[in-house]
């Protein structure tokens, strides 16, 4: 009797062979085994290109303006098409709206009545973080466009630095910060996912925001200085976004460290969505992706670059891994939310989620 | 967690379906047995014809799962949650929980198919109706269900809230302190020894 095996499923054992005679005392003696719940499959890659997009766009903003207000400028970019006054170099600083504006299309392409989102989707900001992110992010690209376009169209009255475009500017910054916010805190607001309910998702999306912000902004500034005749002409931008990068890359290796340790303390779901990361099926694209190419190898070439300016390809580089990086780190973190278990039996976690007639039609 | 709200009915009580005047006053769910679920799939079939007109699964709002190795099956749907987390991540309140039956629906005109709230759902019921682009999940087909109708063996019953809640706390304290107990419950179930309406040796619903 005592080598009975048996195996559970949320709690309910079922015997093998003969089970049903064993008394329930007998019950300690039965070897449980658990399946693994699988992570939810309804947010896959669109949502995290509309997530990985909005913290792009909007920490690049922010960066960018950051830069303008420490006094890292572009020189002006004219086309003789476009004539005078107008000056073409705040496109390749200020883009960050475009980008979110994108992103925001994913969505929409995700919707399965995308239309309607125009007219629904900001219906419930009370509860919903995506109805709030529909009203951020729309106000965000709102004011970052106003901001580009003045900057673009009006760059006497903008050079000027008067009070009204300050103020555009720091609404602009706020917008920017809680877009890049809001991209964690959609994740942390789904309450049965205990791998996303730590306020350690949002502080590691916006750091992961501001980097990849950081390097896409580093990126541009060369393309404009390509386009400038001059490659080496924002030397001094290419260089403060560096330092900036070797701030926070360690900080975000720091976020996503104790990120992964609170999962793994945390709870049952919540420490089997770690392992899926550490030595599960997604351990690869963690390791290797996220931590090793998108994070260590980039670091280091900004450290090369603080010993070796003059070579924008050492940064160009490492601008490319991190921006690969911030893309699978938050696949990463929708492929491995994991729902709580209920008390009951969780069915759906059985045939790997699909429901008996769609199984059944697949093995047919 | 939020508790899914719901008690079986007495052991004699209606478990064939009931007309929507008598849900009216007492507020009813579907009550799910999957000791009693024979994997048919009536149920589901019954629901996609009753709401889509279309025999296609995928479009049905109750869904039958298989267990694997143990060879059960087990029926899912809207657990009608007293705090539904669905209604409250809905962007677009389409998910809301009807004044005068308490029965949580997706208002189709005005869902958009973000799908949230089949991720914030912890049973995952709701489901993504791909044709028409939107979630849809069970309404107790405005008190009338077709499921209960359908299930021979019984395993879907539309019950009064109040005992349905009490069945499974106990099942859940039950399975806790016995675990083999729900092997033998399910045994005598299957064996016809106890069904729907029969008084089981702990005098209620399987």
């Amino acid at each position: 009797m005592a080598n009975v095996e048996a195996r559970s499923s949320g709690g309910c054992v079922v015997g093998l062979g003969g089970t049903l005679s064993i008394p329930p005392e007998l019950a300690a003696q039965v070897r449980v085994e658990r399946k693994t719940p699988a992570p939810q499959t309804e947010w896959g890659l669109i949502i995290a290109g509309y997530l990985y997009l909005g913290g792009l766009g909007a920490g690049a903003f922010l960066l960018a303006v950051v830069l303008d207000w420490a006094g890292f400028r572009l020189p002006t970019l004219t086309a003789a098409w476009s004539g005078t006054g107008v000056d073409w170099a705040a496109v390749w600083t200020l883009w960050g709206p475009l980008i979110v504006a994108f992103g925001a299309s994913l969505l929409i392409v995700h919707l399965g009545r995308n239309w309607r989102l125009f007219f629904t989707a900001c219906f419930n900001p009370r509860g919903s973080w995506l109805a709030r992110g529909f009203l951020i992010l729309s106000a965000f690209i709102v004011i970052g466009v106003v901001c580009l376009a003045l900057a673009v169209f009006a760059p006497d009255w903008v050079s000027g630095g008067g009070a009204g475009w300050r103020i555009l500017q720091a609404i602009g910054v706020a917008l920017a910060f809680a877009t890049a916010a809001y991209t964690g805190l959609l994740l942390r607001s789904m309450k049965y996912i205990p791998a996303w309910r730590t306020m350690l998702l949002p502080t590691l999306f916006v750091v992961s925001a501001l980097s990849c912000g950081a390097m896409a902004l580093a990126l541009s500034v060369m393309i404009h200085g390509v386009l400038a005749g001059v490659p080496g002409l924002n030397e001094p931008t290419l260089h403060a976004l560096s330092d900036v990068e070797r701030v926070l890359l360690p900080l975000e290796m720091l976020v996503l460290a104790a990120y992964v340790g609170v999962l793994r303390r945390g709870r049952p779901e919540a420490a089997l969505s770690a392992d899926l990361l550490l030595h599960g099926e997604r351990r690869v694209a963690f390791w290797l992706v996220v931590v090793a190419a998108g994070l260590l190898f980039p670091l280091s070439l900004e450290i090369v670059y603080a010993f070796a300016p003059g070579a924008p390809a050492v940064p160009a580089v490492g601008a490319v891994a991190v921006l690969t990086g911030g893309l699978v780190l938050r696949q990463l973190v929708l492929g491995v939310g994991i729902k709580e278990q209920a008390p009951l039996v969780r069915a759906s976690d059985w045939h790997g989620g699909a429901p008996l007639a769609r199984a059944t039609r697949t093995q047919s | 967690m939020s508790q899914p709200t719901g008690h079986a009915v007495s052991a004699s009580g209606d478990h064939t379906g009931s007309g929507r005047s008598e849900a009216v006053g007492e507020r009813r769910v579907l009550l799910l047995d999957e000791e009693l679920c024979t994997g048919c799939m009536l149920c589901v079939l019954g629901c996609a014809i009753a709401r889509t007109g279309e025999m296609d699964p995928d479009r049905s709002r109750i869904r039958v799962f298989a267990g694997g190795e143990e060879g059960r099956f087990v029926p899912l749907t809207c657990q009608q949650c007293e705090e539904a987390f669905c209604t409250e991540a809905c962007p677009t309140t389409a998910c809301h929980r009807q004044d005068d039956t308490g029965i949580v629906v997706i208002d189709e005109e005005r869902c958009i198919g973000c799908r949230t709230c089949i991720v914030a759902c912890p049973f995952g019921a709701p489901s993504y109706d791909e044709k028409a682009g939107v979630t849809v999940k069970c309404d107790c087909c405005d008190g009338d269900p077709q499921c209960v109708k359908l299930c021979e063996p019984g395993a879907i019953r539309y019950v009064a809230v109040d005992e349905s809640s009490a069945r499974k706390r106990r099942d859940v304290a039950l399975r806790r302190a016995h675990p083999l107990e729900g092997i033998r419950r399910r045994d005598a179930g299957r064996s016809g020894l106890r069904g729907p309406g029969s008084d089981g040796p702990e005098g209620g619903s399987p």
